[in-house]
C-alpha cells in the first residue's frame, strides 16, 4: 500500500467507510507499513484502496451523499431566500395595497418581525455552538413543547407500526437502529451538520431581505413612517432608538437614520395621508432598514455560518472510529495479539456456527461477566470463562448476578459481557435493562450480549439457532447503541 | 370477580413466541391470523369467534405475549389484596407508556375471558415463566395451562407441569402443529371439567362441534364419490383428420382428457379445503401432492399394488359378465361372469401402467351401437381405462389432501408435507372388501347403460365407506 492517505476526513470519506464497513470487510490486511499509525491513518489508506477497487469510476455512496447534502444546502439557501424576499414583499407591497387605506411601511413592526426575531434566532444559534445552555428555551417550555410533539409522532407511529408485518417491523427498526448507531458515534457532527444547515436557510434569508430591501429602494419609491399607541413612544425616544441602532455603520454610511425632525415628521397617524409625509425622510428610514438587515440580519448568520463549518471540520478530525462496529477492521488491518476474530455476520457460516451481530474482535483485556441468577452453575460459569479468554481474550475479573445492581463499572473494565438465552425472547424489559446496563456502566463502555443455546450435555448448551441469533441481533441493534454487540456463545471444542 | 360471558371465551396468554396464535389457529379452526417465527408478530388483541350454523358457540382471544413481566408482578403484588386488582391494573396500564401488550392482554381477561396459558415444552421453565404464572393467579382469571411444543423435543413437559401444576386449574398438552380434531375436543372438554360456570355452554359447544364434524366428513364422502362417478363418466373426443390411425388426434383426445382430470383434482381439493375451513393453500405439499397426477413418481408411490389392482379388475369384469348373465336369465351358468372376471384381472394386470384408453367410438342407435361410425365425421374418444390405477391415485390423492386438511393444524404455515412424502396411498392399505366396494362403484359409474339403482346402491355404499374411514382416521 502506497497510497499516502490525504490529512482529513471529509463526509464523503466517513459515509464510505461506514458503507464498507457494513458489507463486506476484505482487502488489504495488516502490512508492516501500517505498524504504529495511528486508526485514523490506516483506516484511511484501506478506504483510498479499497474504493479504487469498489468504486473505479470514482463515484461511491459518500461522493453521492455529498452530491445530496449540496443539493440540500441549495434548496435551504434557496427556501431563505425566498422566505426573506416575501417578508420584504409582504410588508413593503401591502402598504401600497391600492384596495385598502395607503398606509406607510411601518418600521418599528418591520423592524421587530424581520430584524429583531432573526436576530434572536440568531442568538439561540450562537448558543448552540457555544454549547450555552442558557440560551436554549427553558426546561419546562421545552418539555411542554416536546411531549406535546413527541406524543402525536409517537401515537402516529404506533398506529403505522401495528399496520406493518412483524418482519418489516423488525428490519425497519434495525435499519434505523443502525443509522442511530452511526449518528449516536458522532452526536457532535450531527448538530454542527444541523446547525450548518440552519444556517444556511438564516444565511438565504438574510441575503434575501437585504437584497430585497436594496432593490425596493432602488426601483420604488415606498413610504416610511412609524405609528405607536404608547404613549410615552414620543418622537425623542424613537430618534434615540434609532441613532442607537445605526450606531454600527453611522461611521460610513449617510444617511445612516432619519434624523429627529424626520423621526418626528414621519408619525404616522391612522388615516392621515401618506403623501403628507416629507419624502426625504423615506431614503434615511430605508437607508435605516437596509444597513439593519445587513448587519443585524446578514452579518451574525455569515459568522454563525463560518462557525458552524469550522466546528463541522472540528468533529470529522475527532472522528477516532473506535465504536464496536470499526473493532473488526481495526484488528484486520493492524493485526496484533491476543485478538480473536468469528463470526462473519452473514447467517450459515460454514462451520455452520450461527451468525454473530458483529464481527467482533476485541482487544485483550478484562471485563465484567453479567449472568442470570437462574442459569449459575459452577461448572457453567467456569466454562464461560475459560470460553471468553479463548475466544475473545476477554478475562472475566467479576461476576455479578443479575438483578445486582451497578453502580459504576468496576475500576479498570470498560466491558461488560451480558449472558442471555437466544431461545428466550427479547422482550420490551429486557431491552429495557440493556438501556438500565448502559446508564451504569457509561456510554464508553463495550456491552456485549452473549447468547446461549438450549441447555444439553456441554455446559455452554446446544448451539443458538441461527433466526433467535438474527431476531436479538436485530432487536438489540433497534437500539442505537454504537458500543453493544450480540454473538452466539458456542462450546470452541 | 369479573362477570363471566354467557359464550365461553378464552384468552391465550403467555411469552411471546411461544405459538400462542398456532394453538389459537388451531382450535378455532381459523387461518387468518398472522403466525411467524419473529417474537411480537401478534401486537394487539383480537377476537376469533367460532361460529357454526350462524351462531357463536365460543370466542378465543388471541393476544401479545408479556412484554413488561417483572414490572407488572411488582404491580400486581402491590394491589394483591384489591378485589379489582385486574381491571385496575388495565386502567393503569392504558396510561403507562411501553405496557401496550400487557394492556391488551388484560383487556379480554377483564371481560372475563379464561386464560389459556400456553408455554413452549421444548424449552426450560425461567423466572419470567414463573412471573407470568404468579401474574395471572394474582389477577384472580380462571386459567388452563397448555403445553405446545414447537419443536419435537418436550423433554421439559414435566417441569413445566409442576410449575404449572400448583397455580392452574388444569394443564393440558396440545401441539398446535399436529393437533387433530380429537385433540381439540380433548382440550374442550378438560376446559369444561374445570370451568364448571360455563359448563352447559361448553357441552354444547362440544356438541354442535362434534355434529358440524360428523357433517364435513359426509360432504367429503360424497365429494368423493361424485368425484370417483365423474371421473369415470369423462370422455374427451378429438376429430381424426385422415385415417384411423392419426396420432395427433389420439394425443389431442388423451392429452384433453388428462388436463380435464387435472382441472377436476384442483377443484376437488379447492372445495376440500373449504370442508375444513382452509381459507387458502397455505401449506407446501410436498413432491406427492404437488407432483403432476400423471408423474411416474406419483404412479409408483400412489394407488394400489398391481395384484390388487387385478383383483380389483376381476371384480369389475365379473360385475359386467355378471350383468350377461343375468341377459340370460342366469342359464349361461356364471361362465359370462367368470370370462368377464378372468379378462378383467388380466387386462388390470397387463394394463396397470395406462391411465387412459384411447377408442373410435361406435355410434349408439338406441342398444345397438355400429363401431366407427359417426355422423359429422369420424372421431377418437379418450376415457379413462376400466382396470386403470387412475382412479385409485386420485382417490389416494385426495384421501392424503383430506388427511392434510384435517390433521394440518390451521396454526401451522410451514414443513408442510414431510410427513406424507414417501408414504404409500391409503387404498392400498385398505383391505380387499373394502377395496371392491370401490372397484363396484368404478365399473358401474363407468358403463353408460349402467342400472341407476345399482348405481345408487353402490354409490351409497362407498359413501358410507368412505365416512367409516374419516370417523376412523379423525375421531376415532
Amino acid at each position: 500500500m502506497t497510497i499516502s492517505p490525504p490529512p482529513v476526513w471529509k463526509l464523503e470519506d466517513i459515509v464510505d467507510l461506514e458503507v464498507l464497513v457494513a458489507g463486506e470487510i476484505g482487502g488489504p490486511t495488516a502490512s508492516g507499513s501500517l505498524a504504529g499509525r495511528s486508526r485514523r491513518e490506516v483506516f484511511r489508506t484501506w478506504l483510498e484502496e479499497r474504493r479504487r477497487v469498489d468504486f473505479p469510476d470514482g463515484v461511491s455512496p459518500g461522493r453521492e451523499a455529498v452530491s445530496f447534502v449540496r443539493l440540500v444546502a441549495a434548496v435551504l439557501f434557496t427556501l431563505g431566500l425566498g422566505v426573506g424576499h416575501a417578508a420584504v414583499w409582504s410588508f413593503f407591497h401591502g402598504a401600497a395595497n391600492p384596495g385598502v387605506t395607503p398606509e406607510p411601511i411601518n418600521v418599528p413592526i418591520f423592524f421587530v418581525v424581520c430584524v429583531l426575531l432573526p436576530l434572536v434566532v440568531t442568538f439561540v444559534g450562537f448558543g448552540a455552538a457555544a454549547g450555552l445552555r442558557w440560551l436554549r428555551l427553558p426546561l419546562f417550555l421545552r418539555g411542554a413543547v416536546a411531549s406535546a410533539l413527541v406524543g402525536v409522532v409517537r401515537r402516529g407511529l404506533r398506529r403505522a407500526d401495528l399496520a406493518r408485518p412483524v418482519e418489516q417491523r423488525l428490519n425497519l427498526d434495525s435499519a434505523i437502529g443502525a443509522v442511530r448507531q452511526r449518528l449516536a458515534s458522532r452526536k457532535g457532527a450531527l448538530s454542527t451538520a444541523v446547525l450548518v444547515a440552519m444556517q444556511l436557510l438564516g444565511l438565504g434569508y438574510a441575503v434575501g431581505l437585504s437584497g430585497s430591501i436594496a432593490l425596493d429602494r432602488q426601483f420604488r419609491s415606498s413610504v416610511f413612517g412609524w405609528q405607536t399607541t404608547e404613549a410615552g413612544m414620543t418622537p425623542d425616544r424613537v430618534f434615540a432608538a434609532v441613532r442607537t441602532i445605526a450606531m454600527p455603520w453611522s461611521g460610513f454610511v449617510q444617511p445612516a437614520s432619519p434624523t429627529l425632525e424626520q423621526v418626528g415628521g414621519t408619525r404616522f397617524v391612522k388615516y392621515a395621508d401618506p403623501a403628507a409625509l416629507p419624502p426625504d425622510a423615506a431614503f434615511a428610514w430605508s437607508n435605516f432598514l437596509l444597513w439593519s438587515a445587513v448587519v443585524y440580519v446578514l452579518a451574525p448568520r455569515l459568522l454563525l455560518t463560518l462557525i458552524g463549518s469550522l466546528r463541522w471540520r472540528l468533529a470529522l478530525r475527532r472522528e477516532d472510529f473506535g465504536d464496536l462496529r470499526f473493532e473488526a477492521l481495526g484488528r484486520a488491518l493492524c493485526g496484533g495479539g491476543g485478538f480473536r476474530s468469528y463470526g462473519s455476520g452473514a447467517p450459515g457460516d460454514a462451520d455452520g456456527s450461527p451468525p454473530a451481530a458483529a464481527s467482533v474482535a476485541m482487544e485483550a483485556g478484562n471485563c465484567l461477566l453479567l449472568w442470570p441468577a437462574e442459569l449459575a452453575s459452577s461448572g457453567r460459569l467456569e466454562c464461560l470463562r475459560e470460553w471468553l479468554v479463548s475466544r475473545m481474550g476477554w478475562r472475566a475479573t467479576e461476576v455479578v448476578e443479575e438483578g445486582t445492581s451497578m453502580t459504576r463499572c468496576p475500576v479498570g473494565c470498560d466491558r461488560v459481557f451480558l449472558v442471555r438465552e437466544s431461545f428466550m425472547p427479547a422482550t420490551a424489559e429486557v431491552l429495557g435493562n440493556v438501556r438500565a446496563l448502559r446508564r451504569e456502566v457509561g456510554p464508553a463502555a463495550t456491552i456485549l450480549v452473549g447468547l446461549l443455546g438450549k441447555p444439553d450435555e456441554d455446559p455452554l448448551g446446544a448451539l443458538p439457532r441461527g433466526e433467535d441469533v438474527e431476531v436479538w441481533t436485530k432487536k438489540l441493534r433497534a437500539l442505537g447503541d454504537p458500543r453493544l454487540g450480540v454473538l452466539a456463545i458456542r462450546d470452541p471444542r | 370477580m369479573n362477570r363471566i360471558p354467557a359464550i365461553p371465551t378464552f384468552a391465550f396468554v403467555g411469552q411471546p413466541n411461544e405459538g400462542k396464535t398456532t394453538v389459537m389457529a388451531t382450535l378455532a379452526e381459523d387461518d387468518r391470523a398472522a403466525i411467524g417465527p419473529v417474537p411480537g408478530t401478534t401486537r394487539t388483541s383480537r377476537d376469533y369467534p367460532v361460529v357454526v350454523g350462524g351462531e357463536t358457540i365460543a370466542v378465543f382471544y388471541d393476544t401479545p405475549g408479556f412484554e413488561q413481566a417483572a414490572a407488572t408482578l411488582e404491580w400486581f403484588r402491590r394491589h394483591a389484596e384489591s378485589p379489582t386488582a385486574l381491571s385496575d391494573a388495565l386502567a393503569e396500564f392504558e396510561s403507562r407508556e411501553g405496557f401496550h401488550a400487557e394492556r391488551e392482554i388484560f383487556r379480554p381477561l377483564a371481560e372475563g375471558a379464561a386464560a389459556l396459558y400456553v408455554a413452549d415444552a421444548s424449552r426450560p421453565v425461567r423466572e419470567v415463566d414463573r412471573q407470568e404464572i404468579e401474574i395471572l393467579r394474582l389477577a384472580g382469571v380462571r386459567r388452563i395451562g397448555v403445553l405446545n411444543s414447537k419443536e419435537s423435543d418436550d423433554r421439559y413437559r414435566d417441569e413445566w407441569r409442576r410449575v404449572m401444576a400448583r397455580d392452574f386449574n388444569h394443564v393440558h398438552e396440545f401441539n398446535g402443529h399436529t393437533a387433530s380434531f380429537r385433540d381439540r375436543m380433548r382440550l374442550l372438554e378438560a376446559a369444561r371439567a374445570v370451568l364448571p360456570e360455563w359448563g352447559a355452554a361448553m357441552d354444547r359447544c362440544v356438541r354442535v362441534l362434534r355434529e358440524d364434524w360428523e357433517n364435513r366428513l359426509r360432504e367429503v364422502s360424497a365429494a368423493f364419490v361424485g368425484e370417483l362417478k365423474e371421473l369415470m363418466a369423462l370422455r374427451k373426443r378429438a376429430t381424426l383428420a385422415d385415417s384411423d390411425a392419426d396420432p395427433a388426434a389420439t394425443t389431442t383426445a388423451r392429452e384433453t382428457l388428462m388436463d380435464a382430470v387435472r382441472h377436476r383434482e384442483k377443484d376437488l381439493r379447492r372445495r376440500l379445503r373449504g370442508v375444513f375451513r382452509h381459507s387458502g393453500e397455505h401449506w407446501e405439499l410436498g413432491e406427492l401432492l404437488e407432483g403432476d397426477l400423471f408423474s411416474e413418481e406419483v404412479w409408483r408411490l400412489l394407488g394400489l399394488k398391481r395384484w390388487q389392482l387385478a383383483a380389483a379388475g376381476a371384480l369389475v369384469g365379473a360385475i359386467l359378465g355378471g350383468l350377461v348373465d343375468a341377459h340370460t336369465a342366469f342359464t349361461s351358468l356364471g361362465v359370462a361372469a367368470m370370462l368377464g372376471s378372468v379378462a378383467g384381472g388380466v387386462t388390470a394386470w397387463l394394463s396397470a401402467g395406462r391411465a387412459v384408453d384411447v377408442n373410435i367410438p361406435g355410434l349408439r342407435l338406441g342398444g345397438l351401437r355400429l363401431p366407427g361410425g359417426r355422423l359429422g365425421g369420424r372421431q377418437v374418444e379418450a376415457s379413462i381405462s376400466a382396470q386403470s390405477n387412475l382412479p385409485w391415485i386420485v382417490l389416494d390423492r385426495a384421501w392424503l389432501y383430506v388427511d392434510l386438511c384435517t390433521r394440518w393444524a390451521h396454526g401451522k404455515r410451514e414443513d408442510a408435507l414431510a410427513k406424507v412424502d414417501g408414504k404409500h396411498g391409503a387404498m392400498s392399505e385398505w383391505s380387499r372388501d373394502e377395496r371392491e366396494v370401490i372397484a363396484r362403484l368404478l365399473g358401474l359409474a363407468r358403463k353408460p347403460g349402467a342400472d341407476p339403482d345399482k348405481l345408487e346402491h353402490a354409490s351409497r355404499t362407498a359413501r358410507d365407506l368412505f365416512l367409516a374411514k374419516l370417523r376412523d382416521a379423525t375421531t376415532g
